[in-house]
Formats: C-alpha cells, sequence, structure tokens
C-alpha cells in the first residue's frame, strides 16, 4: 500500500484527524438525553463517513500517483516535516498568541504597541519610523474611533 | 410597498445616512483593494464599529462596505495582477493585459462602470422581489425550512469551487460547531466544556474574525519580501466614453442578471458569478479571440456579474434567514447583533429598517463609482501596502472585534482557537465559507427539526412519515439529493481529467 504524501498526505492527515474528533463527538453526545442527542449524533456520523471517503480518495490518490514517474526523493522526514517556513508559520502563530494571551493583562493598547511593532519588525517591514508610525498611526486610529467616537469597549489590562 | 419605499426613502436620504453610505463605500473600496483582504474580511472587521450603532445605522454602513469592497477587489488586480478578493481573479485576466498595454485607465473605468451597473440592478430586483418571496416564505413551515437549510448546506459542496467532499465536510463542521450550547428544547448543555460563554452557542461574530481574519493573517505572514514595494502604473484617461459603454450594452445587461441569479443560489458567490459573466460574454462575443489579451468586453462581462452578486445574495438571506455565502453570513452576523432575525417575517416586523437598507444600497453603489473615478489615484495607493502591515493591523482589528462582541476575554480564545482551525483547513484546501454557514444555519436546522419530530410524533408517524407527507418537503429533499449526487459526479470528473492530464 502506497503511503500518500504531498497534497494526497495533507488529505489523509485531515481525515484521521477528523475522523477522530468525530468519534470523541459521538462518544461525548452518547452522555445526552435522546432528544438533544439525536442532532449532533448525525452531524458527527456524516463527518465521519466523508472523512473515511476523503481517507479512502488520498490512498487511492497515492497508488495513481505511484504507477506515474517516479518522484524525486524529497529528504528525510524530519527535513519535511521542519523547514524554514515552518518556523516562520510557528512563529507567526506564536506572535498571535502571545499577543491574545497578553491582552487580559497589559491592555489592548499597551500589548498592542508592543504586538504590532515586534510582528511588523519579524515580518520584514523597514525602516524602523515606519514600523513605529503605522503603530502609533493604528492604536490611535483605533482608541479615537471606538472608545472616543463610537464607545465600543476595548479590553483594558494593569496599565491603560 | 410603494409606499414603504417611498416613506423608506425619506429615511435613507437623510444627509447622515447619505454620508454613512459615503464612509462604508469608500472603507469597502479601500479594504477591497488591498491584497488578501476579502469583502466578508471587510464587513468581520467593521462589524465591531456598528455594536453601538442603531439597526438602521449599521445595516447602510455595512451594506456600503460589501458593494465597495466588491468593486475595489478588481483595482489590484487590474494593476498589479494581484486580486484584492477572489472575486476579482475574472476580472484580473483582462484587466492586468490591458494595464500592460497601457489601456488600464480604460479597464478601470470599464471596471467601475459594470460594477455600478451590475450593483444597481441587482439591488433593484432586490427591492422589488424580496418581499413577494417573504411573503411566499410566510407559508414556509418547520419541515420545509428543514430541508431549505439541508438543501443549501448541500449546494455549496456541489456548486462551490473545489472538491465537494472538503465543502461538504466543511459544511459539516459547521453544522456540529452550531451544536454547542444549551438545547433548545431539552436544555442540555452540548460541548460547553463549563464555559458559561459557549452556552448560548459558538458566537457569529466571533467566529467569523477568528476563521477569516486571523487565518488570512497567518496567509498573508507566510510571504516572503513583505516589504516589497510594487510601482503602480500610470494609467491615464479612466472614462471609457459613451460609445464602447453602448457597444458593451448586451454584455452589461448579461451579465448583471447572471450575477443576480448566481447570488440567489447558496454556495455561489461573486467569484463563481464573474466567471460565469465571462464565459458568457465570451460566448456571445463577436471577438472571443480578444479574451484573455485585454478585452474590455471580458472585464465588463466578469465585473457586472461580480457586482450583481450583492442585491440576490441578500434575497435569500433577509427572506428565508439563509446566508448564501460568506459576506451575506457576515452581514447576517449584523443584523444579528441588532436584535433583527432573518426570515419571512422581518419585512413585516421592521419594513423601517430593511427598506432604508435597501435604498441605501443604491447610494452606495453611486458613491463607489464616484470614489472610482474621482479618488483613484489615492485608492491605488493601499494597494502599494505592504502585506506584513496588513497582517498585523487585521490582528488588532480581530481582536477588538472578538472581545468588543459580549466583553467576554473568552471569545478572543475562541476567536484564536478558530482561526488556528481555519488556517489548518485551508493549508488541506477546505473551504472557510460553508463552516460558517454550518454555524449559523446549524441551530436554526435543529430547532426545525426538533419541532417536526414533536408535529410526527403528535400524528402518530414518524419524522420520515411526516416528511413525505408534504410535497414541497418532497421536492426538496430531491432537489438535496440531486445536489449531493451532482457533487460527487463534479469530483469524479475533476479527477478522471486529472488521471488523463497525468497520462494515468
Amino acid at each position: 500500500m502506497q503511503i500518500p504524501r504531498g497534497a494526497a498526505g495533507r488529505d489523509a492527515f485531515a481525515a484521521v484527524v477528523v475522523l477522530v474528533v468525530s468519534a470523541v463527538g459521538m462518544i461525548k453526545a452518547l452522555e445526552f438525553p435522546a432528544r438533544a442527542a439525536a442532532w449532533p449524533m448525525w452531524m458527527w456520523g456524516l463527518l465521519a463517513a466523508f472523512s473515511v471517503i476523503l481517507l479512502i480518495n488520498s490512498f487511492r490518490q497515492a497508488a495513481a500517483s505511484a504507477r506515474g514517474p517516479a518522484e524525486q526523493a524529497a529528504g528525510s522526514l524530519i527535513s519535511r516535516l521542519w523547514s524554514r517556513q515552518t518556523a516562520r508559520i510557528l512563529c507567526n502563530v506564536a506572535f498571535v498568541c502571545v499577543f491574545v494571551a497578553l491582552v487580559p493583562v497589559f491592555g489592548f493598547f499597551v500589548t498592542g504597541a508592543v504586538y504590532l511593532s515586534t510582528h511588523m519588525y519579524f515580518l520584514g517591514i523597514r525602516p524602523l519610523w515606519k514600523i513605529a508610525a503605522v503603530t502609533f498611526g493604528a492604536l490611535a486610529a483605533l482608541h479615537l474611533m471606538f472608545e472616543r467616537f463610537l464607545g465600543v469597549l476595548v479590553p483594558h489590562g494593569m496599565f491603560f | 410597498m410603494l409606499e414603504q419605499i417611498a416613506d423608506a426613502a425619506l429615511v435613507a436620504f437623510q444627509p447622515s445616512y447619505v454620508l454613512l453610505a459615503f464612509l462604508g463605500a469608500t472603507l469597502g473600496t479601500l479594504f477591497g483593494a488591498m491584497p488578501g483582504v476579502s469583502a466578508t474580511l471587510s464587513i468581520a472587521l467593521l462589524v465591531p464599529i456598528t455594536f453601538e450603532m442603531s439597526a438602521t445605522t449599521g445595516l447602510i454602513f455595512l451594506g456600503a462596505v460589501y458593494c465597495g469592497a466588491i468593486y475595489g477587489g478588481s483595482i489590484s488586480g487590474i494593476l498589479i495582477n494581484v486580486p484584492g478578493t477572489p472575486a476579482a481573479v475574472a476580472t484580473m485576466i483582462d484587466g492586468y493585459e490591458m494595464t500592460r498595454k497601457g489601456r488600464g485607465g480604460l479597464a478601470l473605468g470599464t471596471t467601475i462602470c459594470a460594477s455600478f451597473i451590475g450593483g444597481q440592478f441587482s439591488v433593484l430586483v432586490l427591492l422589488f422581489l424580496a418581499p413577494l418571496v417573504a411573503q411566499v416564505a410566510l407559508e414556509v413551515r418547520s419541515a420545509e425550512f428543514f430541508w431549505i437549510v439541508i438543501f443549501a448546506m448541500s449546494t455549496i459542496g456541489a456548486i462551490g469551487s473545489g472538491s465537494a467532499i472538503k465543502g461538504m465536510m466543511a459544511g459539516l463542521m459547521g453544522l456540529v460547531m452550531g451544536t454547542v450550547g444549551m438545547h433548545p428544547m431539552t436544555g442540555t448543555l452540548r460541548y460547553a466544556f463549563d464555559q458559561p460563554a459557549l452556552y448560548e452557542q459558538v458566537p457569529v461574530i466571533v467566529a467569523l474574525v477568528g476563521l477569516f481574519s486571523i487565518s488570512q493573517v497567518l496567509h498573508l505572514a507566510e510571504g516572503k519580501g513583505m516589504d516589497t514595494q510594487l510601482k503602480v502604473p500610470e494609467v491615464g484617461n479612466l472614462w471609457p466614453g459613451r460609445a464602447l459603454l453602448w457597444k458593451l450594452r448586451t454584455t452589461l445587461a448579461r451579465s448583471s442578471v447572471i450575477g443576480t441569479i448566481v447570488g440567489l443560489i447558496p454556495g455561489a458567490g461573486a467569484d463563481i458569478a464573474a466567471f460565469i459573466g465571462r464565459t458568457e460574454a465570451r460566448r456571445y462575443s463577436k471577438n472571443p479571440e480578444e479574451y484573455g489579451t485585454g478585452s474590455a468586453e471580458a472585464v465588463a462581462g466578469a465585473e457586472a456579474a461580480n457586482n450583481g452578486v450583492v442585491g440576490g445574495s441578500l434575497i435569500p438571506m433577509l427572506t428565508l434567514g439563509i446566508p448564501g455565502n460568506a459576506v451575506t453570513a457576515a452581514l447576517l452576523g449584523g443584523l444579528l447583533i441588532h436584535g433583527l432575525i432573518p426570515g419571512p417575517s422581518l419585512f413585516a416586523d421592521a419594513p423601517d429598517i430593511l427598506y432604508p437598507f435597501i435604498l441605501s444600497l443604491f447610494m452606495a453603489n453611486l458613491f463607489f463609482a464616484v470614489v472610482g473615478f474621482v479618488g483613484l489615484r489615492y485608492v491605488a495607493k493601499v494597494v502599494m501596502v505592504p502585506q506584513g502591515i496588513i497582517a498585523a493591523v487585521v490582528t488588532a482589528l480581530a481582536v477588538i472585534g472578538a472581545f468588543s462582541f459580549r466583553n467576554l476575554e473568552f471569545d478572543m480564545w475562541i476567536m484564536l482557537t478558530l482561526g488556528l482551525l481555519g488556517y489548518a483547513l485551508r493549508k488541506a484546501d477546505f473551504p472557510l465559507a460553508p463552516i460558517i454557514l454550518g454555524i449559523i444555519l446549524g441551530p436554526r436546522a435543529e430547532e426545525n427539526l426538533d419541532r417536526v419530530m414533536t408535529l410526527a410524533s403528535a400524528q402518530g408517524t414518524t419524522v420520515m412519515g411526516y416528511f413525505f407527507s408534504r410535497t414541497l418537503t418532497i421536492v426538496l429533499m430531491a432537489l438535496t439529493v440531486a445536489a449531493i449526487v451532482f457533487s460527487f459526479y463534479r469530483d469524479y470528473q475533476y479527477r478522471r481529467k486529472e488521471r488523463e492530464a497525468n497520462g494515468g
């Protein structure tokens, strides 16, 4: 049996994850009264069924590509999973997660200033005056628009 | 109805609403022109602005953003070959070729005129057709409504771009997310993990912001050379001239109709309408060989259909509460936060809000055209905003949007979780729009199914027996099956063509 790689591999991985989550969802639904469990059971069941179809398709796709011209060796598993691009994606995720985690502690404007300037720097925005101008301009505009003009509450923390 | 329209005109054309429509259309155009910022994302980011506004004010603003963003997406596509929205891809094919040949002004001017005509036609249809559909929809009962939702969800897989299986899986993911919270009949808490923030259900606005903003931020942040400054080419005179517009009249009319009809169909958004509009324009063209090499007719065909979707897509949303695509789902979120429940009774309950909203769309279409012709040289500058800046600022706006909806910190975590889920799904080529539609429509489908179960048990029959006793339900069930069969057939055909292309 050919192990799916590339796009087919992603499909297979997604199908397995969804299948597992569907199974957990169905088990959890068994705890509900029959009336409350009926709809989620159907939805999870259908989702699981489509996941199985996707999984089968990904294996069929892998088998079909194996019959085609041999692909170049893509390197070791670690090198395929870990690349500069993966590290970059994880860094971006970390930036956003840390921002969301710190907003309730330090408030939107303080955390926002740090977040905007560091993330823009990481993303390659130069020169520094441009980062400072965008950070100040964006936060000032958001403060004026939401807090002063529209009266929409923005998360505040220990500083501002 | 004419009396209501006349009353609404007095409201809609008040200076404050006119100014608001102008502001919305301008902001929508600017957001839409930024590469990577879609119409859905524009509305998701700007919904928080309307939290403290009245329902009429908020809707007029969001409607104008919708019209402006759909038009604005074409600007970056024509100027730098990077579509601002997915709907602008069909316009870009010939629009950018025209820019390369020094006819960028003509392409942009044709786009403005075609968007304006397509938009105005579809709003006219919306104005007169929606109240009639609402009257008919009043006769829809729980069994029919349940199957309308199921049919809508199944067409998303059948018609939407990409894999049908993935489209349906995304829809089902949305439907299971819609089960989070309290069951309406029994009060049982489901999948709430002891979090009071999840007792009601996954908040639509927060889900929308997470799925469309955070996933897009992470997508934008993947790129390299984020600060690369592109030079916007000189485009010259924008006005295409009366002679050209007269020559394009049939194409403009046909595409406006196509856009409006496509907008009515759940799952088929502006991107699909634009491609159909362009294809049909080519089919009837006297010069089909010019398509792809810089044809103004192709640009007009795509763009009139693209903006024609606006009015069409609002008809099922306002009359049945069924958003046909992600943008109308975002607008529906805007309606819900103002306590308006879209559905057949909305036109009877809130005509003083709906008619001014619809009339304001005429103004919005006019204003983006004015912004396009008068201020394009300034709007074009946003095309050059580096994606690194867009990504960071969108995150900040998303955090405010998620928090300020209910002033709950936990909502920011819901947004983040859904954002990361959305990003992972994008990586695996799953569409995101069906998820948001599932979150919105899931609870409504379940509520109606519950009612059917009660009615069926009162009549001493099974649920399926009850469904089969109603003609309209049988028709809807048959359409649902047809949509699912068509999706699988389409997937099969696609895979077969792929195999043939690979020589397998």
